[in-house]
Formats: C-alpha cells, sequence, structure tokens
C-alpha cells in the first residue's frame, strides 16, 4: 500500500527528471531492484528508517552499498533523499516511481487469483479480453488461493471482478437467506 | 403438524430459488483497513467512494463514508471494531445509508439501520427511502394551521403544537420530558397520526418500559421505536433521528409529486420524538473527534449546528397541492442545572418553532407537568388552536403570570387587600388547574370546561387541595352523564367552530358539577 504523500512528490519529480534526461528505463530497473530488496531485508528498511543513524554517515554506508551496482542516476536520488533526511521513504518511492513509468506507458497491473493454477494460454485469453476491454496493455501477476473452490477473481487496482466459486455461493446464500 | 411438512415441497421450493438465482460475474471495487480503533476505520482505496456511502467490510459488517481525505477514507463502523484487522478488504456497496419504510414498520422496534431488533421477524416492505434526505423548499410549504393535539391541557392552552411544527421539550433530569413525549403519543390514537419514537443513547431498559406503556395504551400499533441505546456505537446514534425521520417522511410524502408521492392522494401525518438531541451531539462529537476533525466550543465540531438544523428542517407541513402531509417534530433537550445557555440548548433554541420548559423546582413542588407557563412559548401554535381553546385560555397565561408576580411579593407582606387576596386564591386554583396525572392525556372538551371553571371563578368556592377530585369529577361527569355535549364538543373542535349554544351548555354543565361538588363536600 501506497500512503506517503512525500514519496509520491519524489517519485513525480524523480521520473519526470529521469524522463528529461532520457534515462527512464535504467532508473525503474535500479528503482525495482530496490524495491525488491527492502522488500526482502529487514535489516536495509530499519537502517533507512533510523533517525540514530547521522546523515552523513548513512551516505557512506549507502554509497558502500549501492557505489557501481546501480547506475549514477540512481544514484544521485538517492544522495538527495538522503540530503533530505527522506531514506525512510525510498522504499515507497521506488514504488510510484514503477506507477508512474506504467502510468505513462498505458500498461495497467492486475492480479488474477485463482482456485488452481492457470495456464498460460488461459491467462492469455483473460489479459486479450482485458485489454480490449480497458484500452490498456495488461500486465498480469496470478496468485493460488484454495478457498476460491473454483473461478478466478480479477483485481485492476481498487476493481474487483469476481468470478469465483465462493462468491457465487455466498449470493446464493444471501439470495435464499433474504427471500 | 410436523408431519405436514414434505420434503418435495422443499425441494419445490429451493429448485424454484436456484432457478431464479442467476449466476455471473460480480464487479466491485475495494479498498483495504489501514488502521482501527474507537470505531474508526481509516481505508486506503476505494477511490470513487461517495461522501456518506455504506461499505461493507469482509467479515460482514457494515460501516459509513465519513471523511474522504486524499490518501485515504475514514469509515464509521456500525457495530464491534475488534472483529476489522489491518489489510481487511472493505468493499463498496453503492448506495447511499437508507432504512426501510412503511406500514411493516408500525409496531417495531428497529436499530438506526431499520432493522428489527424486537424478536418479531424480519420487517417485510419493498418501500425504503435513503437516510439523509433536502428538507422540501418553500414552494412546497404551508404556514402551520391545523392543531395537534398533545392532550397536556397546559401545552394545549399555553404552548399550542399544530401539525408540521417543531416543539422542544427542554429541562434537567427527571422533570417529565419523556411523559410529556410518551403523552403526546398515546393522545395520537385514532387520529391518523403514525408515530416515531427515536430513543438515543437511552438504556435498554428503559426503550422496553415505553414500548410496554404504548402497548398498554393501544399506541404501538401506530408507533415504531427506532432506539440506539447507550450500548450502541456512535454512529449508530448519530444516525438514529435521521432514520427515524426518513421512515416519517414516507407518511408525509404519499400525496407529494415532487417528493416521490402520488398526485391527488392526501398525504399522511407524522409525529417523531427525538429522545434526546443532546446524547446525538455528544455521539456526534465523539465520532468528530476520532475523525481528527477540528473541535469547536465545548469541543462539539463546528458542523453540530448543522446537524441538528438540517435535521428539524425536514418536519414541515406541506402545501394542498403537495398532499397536505405534515411530520411534527418534539426534539428533546436535556440541560444541566436549568443552564439553557450551554451550546446545544442555545442551538437547538433558535431552530425550533418555541419550547416546553421543564422545571425541576416546580417538579418537586408537586406541579406536574412541571411547565414553567413563563418561560415556554410556541412561536407558531397559536395558528393551529383550536378556537375553544383560544377563547378560553385566552386569559389564563395573564393569570398565571400576575400569580407568579404576586407570589413572590406576597411573601414580605403579612395582610393583603382583599381584591389582591382573590387574585392569589384565583391564582392558586389554576395552577391546580395546571396538574394532570401521566399518560392521562384529555379530550378537548375536558381541557376546555376545566379551565373555563378556572378563569371564570367558578373553582373560587372549592378547596385549593380539592381542585384535583373536581377534575376528576368533571371528567367523569363529561364522560357520562354529559356524553352527548362531549360529543358535539368534538363535532365543532372538528369544524373549528366555538357556537354561543355550546358556550351556554358548558357553563351550565360547570355550574351543576361545582355545586354537586361543593355540596358533597
Amino acid at each position: 500500500m501506497l500512503t506517503s504523500k512525500a514519496a509520491k512528490r519524489y517519485a513525480k519529480a524523480f521520473f519526470s527528471l529521469a524522463q528529461d534526461k532520457g534515462k527512464l528505463d535504467e532508473v525503474r530497473a535500479d528503482f525495482n531492484a530496490l524495491a525488491q530488496l527492502a522488500a526482502q531485508s529487514e535489516e536495509l528498511k530499519s537502517f533507512l528508517s533510523s533517525p540514530l543513524v547521522a546523515q552523513d554517515k548513512r551516505l557512506e554506508l549507502l554509497k558502500s552499498l549501492f557505489e557501481g551496482k546501480i547506475g549514477a542516476t540512481a544514484m544521485s536520488f538517492i544522495t538527495f533523499l538522503n540530503e533530505k533526511d527522506r531514506t525512510p521513504v525510498l522504499a515507497e518511492v521506488c514504488e510510484y516511481f514503477e506507477v508512474f513509468c506504467n502510468e505513462a506507458a498505458n500498461v495497467q497491473l492486475v492480479t488474477i487469483t485463482s482456485a488452481q493454477e492457470l495456464s498460460s494460454t488461459q491467462i492469455k485469453a483473460i489479459e486479450v479480453k482485458l485489454e480490449a476491454k480497458l484500452n490498456k496493455t495488461i500486465k498480469a501477476s496470478t496468485e493460488i488461493d484454495a478457498a476460491l473452490l473454483g473461478g478466478f477473481k480479477i483485481a485492476i487496482g481498487d476493481q474487483v471482478i469476481d468470478h469465483s466459486i465462493t462468491a457465487q455461493l455466498n449470493s446464493l446464500k444471501q439470495s435464499i437467506v433474504n427471500a | 403438524m410436523a408431519t405436514d411438512i414434505k420434503p418435495e415441497e422443499v425441494s419445490a421450493i429451493l429448485k424454484e430459488q436456484f432457478a431464479a438465482f442467476e449466476s455471473g460475474a460480480q464487479t466491485y471495487e475495494t479498498g483495504k483497513v489501514l488502521s482501527v480503533g474507537d470505531g474508526i476505520a481509516r481505508v486506503y482505496g476505494l477511490e470513487n467512494v461517495m461522501a456518506g456511502e455504506l461499505v461493507e467490510f469482509a467479515c460482514g459488517l457494515q460501516g459509513l463514508a465519513m471523511n474522504l481525505e486524499e490518501d485515504n477514507v475514514g469509515v464509521a463502523i456500525f457495530g464491534e471494531d475488534k472483529q476489522i484487522c489491518e489489510g481487511m478488504e472493505v468493499k463498496r456497496t453503492n448506495t447511499i445509508a437508507s432504512v426501510p419504510t412503511g406500514d411493516a414498520l408500525l409496531g417495531r422496534v428497529v436499530d438506526a439501520l431499520g432493522n428489527p431488533i424486537d424478536g418479531k421477524g424480519p420487517i417485510n416492505t419493498e418501500n425504503s427511502r435513503p437516510i439523509e434526505f433536502k428538507a422540501p423548499g418553500i414552494m412546497e410549504r404551508k404556514s402551520v394551521h391545523e392543531p395537534l393535539q398533545t392532550g397536556v391541557k397546559v401545552i394545549d392552552a399555553l404552548t399550542p403544537v399544530g401539525r408540521g411544527q417543531r416543539e422542544l421539550i427542554i429541562g434537567d433530569r427527571k422533570t417529565g420530558k419523556t411523559t410529556l413525549a410518551v403523552d403526546t403519543i398515546i393522545n395520537q390514537k385514532g387520529k391518523g397520526v403514525q408515530c416515531f419514537y427515536v430513543a438515543i443513547g437511552q438504556k435498554r431498559s428503559t426503550v422496553v418500559q415505553i414500548a410496554e406503556t404504548l402497548k398498554q395504551h393501544g399506541a404501538l400499533e401506530y408507533t415504531t421505536i427506532i432506539a440506539a441505546t447507550a450500548s450502541d456505537p456512535a454512529p449508530m446514534q448519530f444516525l438514529a433521528p435521521y432514520s427515524g425521520t426518513a421512515m416519517a417522511e414516507h407518511y408525509c410524502y404519499l400525496g407529494s409529486p415532487t417528493f416521490g408521492g402520488t398526485e391527488g392522494v392526501a398525504g399522511g401525518h407524522a409525529l417523531i420524538v427525538y429522545d434526546d438531541l443532546t446524547k446525538q451531539s455528544q455521539a456526534y462529537r465523539q465520532l468528530s473527534l476520532l475523525l481528527r476533525r477540528p473541535p469547536g466550543r465545548e469541543a462539539f465540531p463546528g458542523d453540530v449546528f448543522y446537524t441538528h438544523s438540517r435535521l428539524l428542517e425536514r418536519s414541515v407541513k406541506l402545501s394542498e397541492s403537495e398532499g397536505a402531509g405534515s411530520i411534527t417534530a418534539l426534539p428533546i433537550i436535556e440541560t444541566q442545572a436549568n443552564d439553557v445557555s450551554a451550546y446545544i440548548p442555545t442551538n437547538v433554541i433558535s431552530i425550533t418553532d418555541g419550547q416546553i420548559f421543564l422545571e425541576s423546582d416546580l417538579f418537586n413542588a408537586g406541579q406536574r407537568p412541571a411547565i414553567n407557563a413563563g418561560l415556554s412559548v410556541s412561536r407558531v401554535g397559536g395558528a393551529a388552536q383550536t378556537k375553544s381553546m383560544k377563547k378560553t385560555a385566552g386569559t389564563l397565561r395573564l393569570d398565571l403570570a400576575q400569580y407568579r408576580e404576586l407570589a413572590a411579593f406576597s411573601q414580605f407582606a403579612s395582610d393583603l387587600d382583599p381584591a389582591t387576596r382573590a387574585q392569589l386564591e384565583k391564582g392558586q386554583r389554576l395552577m391546580e388547574v395546571c396538574k394532570q396525572g401521566i399518560n392521562e392525556p384529555q379530550s378537548v372538551a375536558e381541557q376546555v370546561c376545566l379551565i373555563y371553571a378556572g378563569t371564570n371563578g367558578y373553582l373560587n368556592d372549592i378547596p385549593v387541595d380539592k381542585v384535583v377530585s373536581y377534575t376528576a369529577e368533571l371528567n367523569e361527569a363529561l364522560s357520562t352523564r354529559y356524553k352527548d355535549f362531549s360529543d358535539k364538543f368534538a363535532v365543532e373542535v372538528k369544524n373549528d367552530d366555538f357556537s354561543k349554544d355550546l358556550i351556554a351548555e358548558m357553563t351550565d354543565i360547570v355550574k351543576s358539577t361545582t355545586e354537586s361538588f361543593s355540596s358533597s363536600l
């Protein structure tokens, strides 16, 4: 969940700057890697958000961690965030960056949840339908949830299209109870 | 009995249900709970949610979207927030909160969302109305002109209430505010007025008692009780008056083409009691503070005036072209130590069309109902008073005012001149005339005869402590020996008439009753 207003502002600024410099793809890859790292490493997260670490010490550590591994543009963004004492929202900035990239490329992320694993042709079929419906390029990720019993559930941002057996059983139950 | 149920029938019914059931994809909009506590959930997502929309939590609880902020939605939860956890899915329902309405609700006890809580089974009605509804405009209205008899002598004589009026009942705790309202409901029997009693923040046992009282007097069959008791969550206590008004509007707007009624149909009449709005504003204060809205005077939010003004503006007398329906409101406000200049009391006094002021000193002195005749007013009810009452009670207010002045003065003087003493004696008797038992509403005939006797000096020879038993005898006589007169009186009241013959007959009855009563002493 993305809740920080500051992260959104920084991400927007970084995004337009990267776009102007023509380094969008490079920064995007770097930021994605960073977001993944932050999601996996509790240590990194607590280090970034700890107010006990002094700014210059943090810069040193950040440099030793990332210098050379990520592009110069991304590194300069991180240095800037550190200067403004906004490293706690670094992970969110990275995520927002991805959101802006997708928006610019007219890409819609969707999550398809199903009871059983879907074949690639099935996923493709859903994607094609959604693309026609939303007029956007669809990037689907899949999840398995046995509680659905059968069918599938598509989450497009806040919108949910529920075609699962559980949902239908629930509405059948409702219609019998209310009858 | 049990053998009558056949398994085939069960199967057939279920089959019917299945056949009618259409399965298909459901689309809905969701959000996720960010944080929850004190009956408020902050929800991320729900991008297109409307202000005041009902939302549903994954655990089945419902909530009301109250604060729409840039990055989250503040939701007031209708129930125990313990069942809700961080990350729980929240669904939009696409409906503004609404309640069931119609005849199926009469005689029922429901909660603030219209769910039955009296164990008498589900409410079968197809009608529903939104909880929040814009009050009728100027063109749809008509000024108050028909009386709504409360059955309480002092009110009907001094602060008359008309259909469509908003008359505030204000006073300290234990001064008989609820009793006045319940008496008014009881007095509506057979008068074609549907009654709604909204209990806010009261004890459940009190609500049960009121339901029992209404039942005993045969008043529950035309009354709906909307109960948001002290144990209910604050959002329910805040919403209860609005849902009650929505239920009352069903009857009022029956004949109103502007508000979804049928043209040419006569609109119905409704009476709604809000008991009490002090508790409602406290519930709203809690809600607002928890939603982090800035506090103002007495920590109430800035829009606490608007919560009451928009509620009471919905009480209305509709014009003839709109079916002439009406909603009369009796809001109740509890004061602390007779302080009417506190925030909420002054607010509601300024919104309503008058107030009935109850005092604990009078109550403890045995003057019940403990109405302070000097401070109580009805700004519009005069136009709705019956002709007979207007003529008879015209001098009552003045007499009582003079008596109060003299009574205060006479405490210092030992010997008084005969004129002053006579006035004091008359005043004492008039104060006795104003007394009335609980749950004993009186007809217009009974009220007028007694006040006529009091103001015209027919009680002067009766000892002050016997006036109450004289009242009982006069009422008895009117319902037995002089039944014809009472019936004639009722007809004249209906035609808003007060003929000379009737006055003459009334004088005879009062005279003879006084004579027979005096001789029996």
